[in-house]
């Protein structure tokens, strides 16, 4: 007990040190006044309607310190937040104010204000970040002049601590001497009672990715933002590599964000070279494409020189800072014909095979996999979009098996299924052979990856299972199709006792077009020897010598 | 060192006891109860300036400068500041007083363009009208004698100036001093040739063409606008001197309507972007159209016709008549004025403005609504409020009401053209569905086929059901139905045509 009291000391006493770009809470010096500000001229809180405004905000002890699951740790673990009160008679842009005892100055530098956020109940919002200042150059302007405001791209979830990140460039002139957290950018008309946000660890930095997000492969938005342009839209995705045909995916254009791995992936090889090109409409626009290689639920950059390093997840850009990421200089208008051209990239020799979520991205100058937040520069503003797939990176050959009771599930050449290697992409036969006193209904095929692990990993599919009746055989054969032979592939033959009945089908003939029934025909008659109209009912029927289950 | 960490240490455990004792946060008890129990603001709501901008509605646009000499739109800085060569001493009263016969309330001067070329005898460059040779250039300010002229005609007015200036050898040159020594003092400068100016507005060029620039020929480019021009204080400044001065544009104060054509959506918030606005905008952001009335250029071009006037009073019903302002653009000759063509179908607008828009027959109907929002101590919000003629007076109904229905009655039939409404924007746009019906009986209702979703400021209905036709609904009784609204609706006008 008394070692934590000395640890608990000296993270205090290291907090004391700590710049005015940081502000924790733990310490009265890393601000000179706490109250609260809205950017409403009206508002009672400005006009002096409401008194003492410092009423609004306490520091309190944290109300939340436990460990989220996605997270893994307990998100914000410190002892001291900021409270504030969110009042209804404020405007849907009422927020804690919190005085700098350093002004920040930006220069010509995009920055980023990192706020950790915490709404215990109600509806999840926006959040907003304004700042106010004055240029240093004019000494005759007080420090009062909103010098910004950035909205949160997504909304705060309720019932935890959120890393909130606002992007922020000025004036080089310009030096900031407030910041004001808006932490519910909603419209209070309906509210009869006020309720309480918490602010915590207010950091400015270079990071532009939160520190910490409660989902995989965030995005800088809320996933169904429709374009807010029409002149600059995301349509398309074609992959290519050397001697391979082209993998299109195309997607519509309601929303800017598009989750595609459930339905499309493209296929490779380690050690592959691979071109992706983006289609967009409009210009001064640029194309990244990212690659979770350690499947940790993030898209993690790393670049030296202005080019991906190894480890990189992300590994092709047209344009970051200057450069693409061949480490050429070049522009930022990467758009011609309707096309970003992204640069070759290498999917890594010993790369095991699996999936590997990949994201592709229309953005303008950001390595943030998410989305440039930067105001006036957002994805959103800009037109950007996001489409993210699965990259399937696969052997030559992959395993097929079989494994079932009461019959067995063969190749053509009628030797049986066990285990054995096939080549990746190609369709295979599969033939049925039922034990004595069996037939079959179908065949379960499971195939992907990690095939005894869970389906999800990091929200990305890892296997599927696709049920096959058995009305899609013939002669006891059915083809895998290609697309389904993109990693180990199970099969299961799903053998049951011959009741001698079998099913009908939509669209099979059922009529004997008036003729008089007989024994063996080659219509189907009721159990009274009547013709069946093509829209009799459920039941058994004969035909030809064989009992019928219409279903 | 170590007296240091030994106090050190002490702070700390005196730290460690005062949180040892849980903080938990006391809500203020705050209960502000309305005694004239009006509704609460819809969040975002206009300023004060917004709102008086708004009130201008349809205003005229001047195109003037360089550019009428060299038969260009975008000139590229290196013109020789003796091309400006007026064949007159440029005339501001005539261009507002023609602008005026039409029904425009105001208007802005365009007084720099991208060519950098200023109209008035400014410090700050030597491209400007005092290095012309001619007389009547030397005798040209055009923001002084605009601003003279739109107080003498009780009209409003603002100007254009360029942020993007081709001729600076500052601009885009990767420093401040483009900003420093030449936009912003522009900017004060014009700020003070009145301090009842209603709209400064900055096109939002970014460069990426060849320019001047001082002789450099560049092609040079910006990355923001906001933050090259500083903006925000440029907007903390202006408004310290015109308070009144909406900053268009990058001075997001009002936007671009999203097109040069001349409408707006029929749903149009005054949050978001474009035509159509956004019902989920955090902030107030009206829309203004510009839109072009003769048939060449923003500037004058040797062979251009206007509009007609039916065309023109199309552009001003889908502007004005769906929650957007109206910038007109009327372009001066090298003369320094209208073109009597111009000014002739100004003329004919005005007097078909006069003739649909001039007799609201809704002063002499009887109102009825469903619903009237309990009165409070000294102001009441009773639906005879909305032919008052009063912009302060409103109808509402009580909170959790977000439908209701209006009628108007009249005692003859009536040969009805337009239905205007006007929310109390003051209190935030509110209505999101609402239908109007006209009947002969009070019985049997018949439903006008125009989209009726958003009002905002003002909304024009044709009852006819189209923008382009003047065809008259014989009515007795007029019904307007909210369907929808984002909390009790709030209407301070209605008027019938």
């Amino acid at each position: 007990m008394k070692a934590k009291y000395i640890l608990l000391c000296l993270s205090l006493l290291g907090s004391a040190n700590m710049s005015a770009q940081r502000i924790t809470f733990e310490n009265e010096g890393e601000y000179t006044n706490l109250s609260v500000y809205d950017i409403w001229e009206k508002s009672p809180f400005r006009t002096g309607e409401i008194a003492n405004i410092s009423r609004y905000v306490a520091v309190v002890d944290n109300p939340s310190k436990e460990v989220d699951e996605v997270v893994g740790s307990a998100p914000n673990p410190s002892e001291k937040v900021l409270a504030v009160q969110r009042s209804r008679f404020g405007s849907n842009t009422f927020g804690a104010r919190i005085d700098l005892p350093t002004p920040i100055k930006l220069g010509n530098a995009t920055k980023y204000v990192h706020a950790m956020i915490y709404k215990p109940e109600g509806e999840d919002t926006p959040v907003l970040l304004t700042a106010l200042g004055k240029r240093t150059d004019w000494p005759y302007q007080n420090k009062e002049a909103e010098q910004l405001w950035v909205k949160s791209s997504s909304e705060i979830v309720c019932g935890k601590w959120n890393d909130v990140v606002f992007g922020i460039t000025t004036n080089p002139n310009v030096e900031l001497h407030s910041l004001v957290v808006v932490p519910d950018l909603s419209s209070p008309h309906n509210r009869t009672s006020d309720f309480v946000i918490f602010i915590d660890e207010i950091e400015v930095s270079d990071q532009s990715q939160p520190r910490f997000s409660l989902s995989n492969y965030p995005i800088n938005f809320d996933k169904g933002q429709a374009y807010t342009r029409t002149d600059r839209q995301f349509t398309k995705v074609a992959v290519s590599g050397s001697g391979s045909t082209t993998q299109n995916i195309t997607f519509g254009t309601s929303t800017m964000y598009h989750d595609l791995t459930q339905t499309k992936f493209v296929s490779a090889k380690a050690g592959d070279k691979l071109t992706v090109k983006l289609s967009q409409s409009g210009v001064w626009m640029s194309g990244y494409v990212y690659v979770d290689w350690n499947n940790n639920g993030k898209f993690e950059p790393i670049l030296v020189n202005n080019v991906p390093a190894e480890g990189s997840d992300l590994v092709s850009f047209t344009h970051l800072n200057g450069y693409n990421s061949k480490g050429e200089s070049c522009g930022g208008n990467n758009v011609s014909n309707g096309i970003i051209t992204c640069p070759v990239f290498t999917i890594p020799e010993g790369t095991p095979s699996g999936v590997y979520r990949m994201r592709c991205k229309v953005d303008w100058n950001c390595d943030d996999a998410g989305g440039n937040t930067a105001s006036n520069n957002s994805i959103i503003a800009n037109g950007g979009g996001i489409v993210d797939i699965l990259l399937n990176v696969h052997d030559d050959e992959v395993k097929i098996s079989a494994n079932q009771l009461n019959g067995d599930v063969l190749n053509t050449d009628s030797t049986t299924l066990v285990s054995q290697m096939i080549p990746y992409g190609s369709a295979h036969k599969i033939l049925m052979a039922p034990a004595p006193g069996f037939t079959y209904k179908g065949v379960v095929l499971k195939h992907g990856y990690n095939l005894d692990g869970p389906q999800f990993v990091k929200d990305n599919m890892q296997w599927k299972t696709d049920t096959i009746d058995a009305s899609k055989f013939k002669d006891n054969i059915y083809t895998i199709p290609a697309s389904s032979i993109n990693g180990e592939v199970r099969v299961e033959g799903l053998f049951d006792i011959d009741t001698g009945i079998q099913r009908i089908e939509n669209g099979e003939s059922t009529t004997d077009n008036g003729r008089s029934p007989a024994v063996n025909d080659q219509y189907a008659y009721d159990l009274s020897g009547r013709p069946l109209p093509s829209s009799s009912p459920k039941g058994i029927y004969i035909q030809g010598g064989r009992k019928l289950l219409k279903q | 060192m170590r007296k240091n960490f030994v106090f050190s240490f002490l702070t700390g455990i005196l730290a460690l006891s005062t949180s040892m004792s849980a903080q938990t946060f006391v809500m203020v008890d705050e209960d502000r109860v309305s005694p004239e129990n009006e509704p609460a603001p819809v969040h975002p709501v206009p300023s004060e300036r917004q709102l008086m901008w708004n009130e201008t509605e349809f205003y005229a646009f001047f195109h003037y400068g360089m550019n009428t000499y060299t038969n260009k739109e975008w000139g590229n800085g290196g013109e020789d500041p003796n091309t400006f060569a007026p064949t007159k001493v440029p005339n501001p009263r005539q261009w507002l007083t023609a602008v005026k016969a039409a029904g425009m309330k105001g208007g802005i001067a365009v007084v720099k363009h991208h060519d950098g070329f200023c109209l008035w005898p400014t410090k700050t460059t030597k491209h400007n009208v005092t290095s012309s040779s001619n007389e009547n250039a030397q005798k040209t300010n055009i923001p002084d004698s605009f601003a003279i002229a739109a107080r003498d005609l009780g009209m409003k007015y603002g100007f254009y100036v360029s942020p993007w200036d081709r001729n600076s050898q500052y601009w885009g040159d990767g420093t401040s001093n483009y900003t420093n020594k030449v936009f912003l003092p522009q900017c004060l400068e014009l700020a003070q040739f009145g301090d009842d100016q209603f709209e400064m507005w900055f096109d939002g060029a970014t460069g990426g063409e060849q320019g001047y620039h001082g002789g450099a020929w560049e092609s040079r480019s910006i990355s923001n606008a906001q933050t090259y021009y500083d903006v925000p204080n440029l907007r903390d400044t202006v408004h310290a001197i015109s308070p009144n001065c909406v900053m268009w544009g990058v001075g997001d104060e009002a936007r671009w309507i999203g097109n040069e054509q001349g409408w707006a959506g029929e749903t149009n918030w005054a949050m978001g972007t474009g035509e159509y606005g956004s019902e989920s905008g955090w902030y107030w952001k009206a829309g203004e159209s510009d839109a072009k009335a003769t048939s060449a250029g923003w500037f004058w071009h040797s062979g251009e016709t206007p509009k007609t006037a039916a065309q023109l009073f199309k552009i001003y019903l889908e502007t004005v008549g769906r929650n957007a302002t109206l910038i007109l653009n009327f372009p001066p000759d090298k003369s320094g004025e209208l073109p009597a063509a111009d000014v002739k179908v100004l003329e004919e607008l005005g007097q078909m403005m006069q003739t649909r828009l001039g007799t609201d027959l809704a002063l002499k109907a009887k109102v009825e609504a469903s619903e009237e929002r309990t009165a409070g101590a000294t102001r009441n919000y009773s639906v005879g409020n909305i032919i008052d003629q009063n912009k302060d007076t409103y109808w509402a109904t009580n909170d959790g009401s977000k439908t209701a229905t209006i009628t108007l009655t009249w005692d003859e039939e009536q040969s009805l053209h337009y239905v205007t409404l006007m929310e109390y924007i003051r209190l935030g746009q509110r209505v999101k569905a609402f239908t109007i019906e006209t009947s002969t009986d009070g019985a049997t209702w018949k439903k006008c086929s125009t989209t009726t979703t958003t009002i905002g400021y003002k909304r024009i209905i044709p009852l006819g059901g189209s923008t382009s036709n003047y065809t008259a609904v014989k009515a007795k009784y007029l019904r307007i139905t909210i369907n929808d609204s984002r909390a009790c609706p709030t209407l301070h006008t209605v008027s019938v045509f």
